[in-house]
């Protein structure tokens, strides 16, 4: 069996759903603050390129402690939407440089809320 | 997973009747060696020369494992044909001595198939009509269909190889699979005599160009050198396989 130059071994490297599945969780749980097993991700195919869908928490601070000092919200990242906007870019990022696979989209649901006032997020 | 298509496969066709025949390879070309029909009692003497390459018997060889005999429709055929001339022959033969008639007279039957729509049941005629019509389209479809069987041979110094489709079929996923870099399963080849189509399903986020998979297609099967050589046409599926 005749190999072509520019490859240089034969052979098949697979990544399972399920590693691409935890992966997007971690990458999720690292953009929004939010332990990996609160998360759920989902693939589908969109065009050949795969499409991400999150359903997951975010961390916020409590209100008291906002209203004591509004400084934290800007701390956590801005207004959840915000925040929400750019973890998908980085989420994006994260799991293309990782898995090598590309993606298309991400969609992110925030399903709810995991109050966090102890450590400073990023 | 990879078949070839079957084209004019007619029922199982007897390929018993060639006493040099070159047995069929049905291994993948570039495993199994050859198998040789130079030797043995084909190399007899009298046959020598003509088994070589290009020789007229080692055409006829071929052209025999590539098409399916039409043996045995030409006995059906002949059979009925006989049958029926007898009968004809008892019938007049009777008359002819002056005997009563066996079956039917056959100025009667002239009679009656002259006067055919009447004295028959219209559904008796129907059916004996579409019995009729269809034992004569097979014998013609037969007689006219080149009746090809799906196999190509290959080009060998030495020996007379034939190829089974499938086995074509199945050294190219091989390869657009390598090429792909993609599971078993995401691969398609048919193989007809002309054409090779190469189904391909790619993995979801990773792209794949079509021309990479047709060139390595091609490539192999430049290097098998079958004929009549087969055109390739390669199909990415638009969607991908999630995770394989």
């Amino acid at each position: 069996m005749s190999v072509f130059a520019g490859r240089p071994l034969a052979g098949h490297n697979r990544i399972s759903t399920q590693a691409l599945t935890s992966l997007a969780r971690a990458a999720a749980a690292e953009a929004l603050g939010v332990p990996p097993q609160d998360v759920r991700a989902d693939w589908t195919d969109d065009g050949g390129l795969l499409a991400l869908s999150l359903v997951t928490p975010i961390a916020v601070p409590s209100l008291t402690t906002v209203l004591r000092e509004p400084a934290r919200v800007a701390g956590f990242g801005g207004p959840i939407w915000d925040r929400a906007v750019a973890a998908k870019a980085q989420i994006l990022r994260r799991v293309t440089e990782l898995s090598g696979a590309q993606l298309s989209r991400v969609d992110i649901r925030i399903s709810g809320a995991s109050v966090s006032d102890g450590g400073r997020v990023r | 997973m990879s078949h070839a298509a079957e084209r004019h496969h007619r029922g199982a066709a007897p390929h018993d009747a060639a006493p040099h025949e070159a047995a069929p390879q049905e291994a993948a070309p570039q495993e199994a060696a050859p198998l040789e029909t130079g030797a043995g009692p084909i190399a007899a003497p009298d046959s020598g020369p003509d088994l070589r390459p290009g020789g007229a018997r080692m055409e006829r060889v071929l052209a025999r494992e590539t098409s399916s005999s039409r043996a045995s429709a030409a006995i059906i055929a002949a059979i009925l044909v006989i049958g029926l001339c007898g009968y004809a022959l008892l019938e007049t033969a009777v008359r002819a001595v002056g005997q009563p008639p066996w079956l039917i007279d056959p100025q009667t039957a002239a009679d009656r198939v002259t006067a055919l729509p009447a004295g028959v049941a219209p559904l008796l005629l129907g059916v004996t009509g579409a019995v009729v019509f269809a034992a004569g389209l097979f014998f013609f479809l037969n007689a006219v269909l080149p009746g090809r069987r799906a196999r190509h041979v290959l080009a060998d110094p030495r020996a007379a190889v034939v190829v089974d489709d499938e086995v074509i079929a199945s050294a190219l996923a091989r390869r657009a699979r390598l090429a792909a870099n993609v599971t078993q399963e995401q691969v398609m080849v048919v193989v007809s005599r002309r054409q090779v189509l190469v189904n391909v399903r790619p993995t979801s986020g990773v792209p794949l160009r079509e021309a990479d998979v047709q060139a390595a297609v091609e490539a192999e099967l430049r290097a098998m050198a079958p004929s009549p050589m087969p055109e390739v046409r390669v199909n990415l599926a638009a969607s991908g396989v999630i995770g394989a």
